[in-house]
């Protein structure tokens, strides 16, 4: 059989109702796995859903709901079972300087990029929704990991954050053969870096791309990463925060 | 809104830029210490004092401190 297959496998993706998480959803279902897509946007969540592809025994999933609110994940988490991977794609930013940080930009960024999907992992793991020999992805970045890009402390922080819970639950869950991983990417385009053109202008964003010998990702590039280090093929890996940014930490 | 109050938030940006340093008809990209930082800084103080939301393209198609007066108080 293929190594890289994701046949038979039931795969939770959050953050799926747009960027890379829509892209890890489509790409996902073309492995062979059985989805179950979240999001808060129904709208978008819904045009996900009917991107994905619907094989012979293949079926998929949604459920709409905000991971900051806790009561709300807990009820969702109790309808579904059985996971054999699990990414955490959702995600937001927010461009300012750290001297103008307040404590409600502080709770939100934390909460939309870490705790909202520490917990809601937490919840898996005590409910043991979570199969023996599954897989859990997060999304690191760059920046918070290798780098520490102007305006973006606060998102870099929550990455920080994620790539710290990756080792030690890489650890504990070792013991039922659960790997965890993080996907540390550079900059791709999608929805957010449309949001870091507006802020910092296009033609910042263009001196920034020359910084990339391979130019920016798009969002299958990172998708890819994420359907390996889902499927068989990567057993052997685990802890780690994995670089993925079309050479920008090798152009020094 | 008044300049003389929209300057001194501009200056308080610089690290090393006086409010009396600038005038309205400053090119605020030939100040000492303007970079990106500075620009989102700006970004963030006019977001903060004024509620608008001045953008990247705004900053870089503008030249004098007054023209960036200009377009806050147009959207305040």
């Amino acid at each position: 059989m293929n190594p890289y297959s994701l046949e038979g496998k039931k795969i939770l993706i959050t953050g799926a109702s747009s960027g890379i998480g829509r892209t890890i959803a489509a790409q996902a279902s073309l492995a062979g796995a059985n989805i179950v897509i979240c999001g808060r946007n129904s709208e978008r969540l819904n045009d996900t859903f009917d991107l994905l592809h619907r094989g012979d025994n293949q079926r998929h999933d949604r459920a709409i709901f905000d991971l900051a609110d806790e009561s709300a994940t807990l009820e969702i988490i109790q309808q579904f079972s059985d996971f054999d991977g699990v990414v955490f794609a959702a995600g937001s930013d927010l461009i300012q300087p750290f001297s103008f940080t307040t404590s409600h930009q502080l709770k939100t960024i934390m909460d939309d990029n870490f705790t909202g999907q520490a917990l809601m992992l937490q919840k898996l793991i005590k409910t043991k929704k979570i199969n023996t020999g599954a897989s859990i992805v997060f999304f690191s970045s760059v920046n918070g990991t290798s780098i520490g890009s102007k305006g973006h402390s606060l998102y870099a922080a929550a990455k920080g954050a994620i790539n710290g819970l990756v080792r030690v639950l890489a650890n504990e869950l070792s013991k039922k053969k659960i790997r965890v991983n993080a996907i540390a990417p550079g900059m791709v385009e999608t929805g957010l870096m449309k949001m870091n053109e507006e802020v910092v202008s296009k033609e910042l964003l263009e001196a920034h791309r020359k910084d990339y010998p391979l130019g920016f990702g798009r969002p299958e590039d990172v998708a890819y990463l994420c359907i390996y280090l889902l499927s068989g093929a990567s057993v052997w890996m685990t802890g780690q925060s994995i670089t993925i940014d079309g050479g920008l930490g090798i152009n020094r | 809104m008044n300049i003389e109050e929209f300057i001194k938030h501009f200056a308080e940006q610089f690290d090393e830029i006086n409010a009396a340093d600038v005038l309205s008809t400053t090119k605020f990209k030939e100040l000492d210490g303007w970079d990106s930082l500075v620009a989102i800084s700006l970004i963030a103080m006019v977001d903060a004092e004024y509620g608008v939301k001045l953008t990247g393209d705004e900053i870089r198609n503008a030249q004098y401190v007054s023209e960036l007066f200009e377009i806050v108080k147009s959207k305040n």
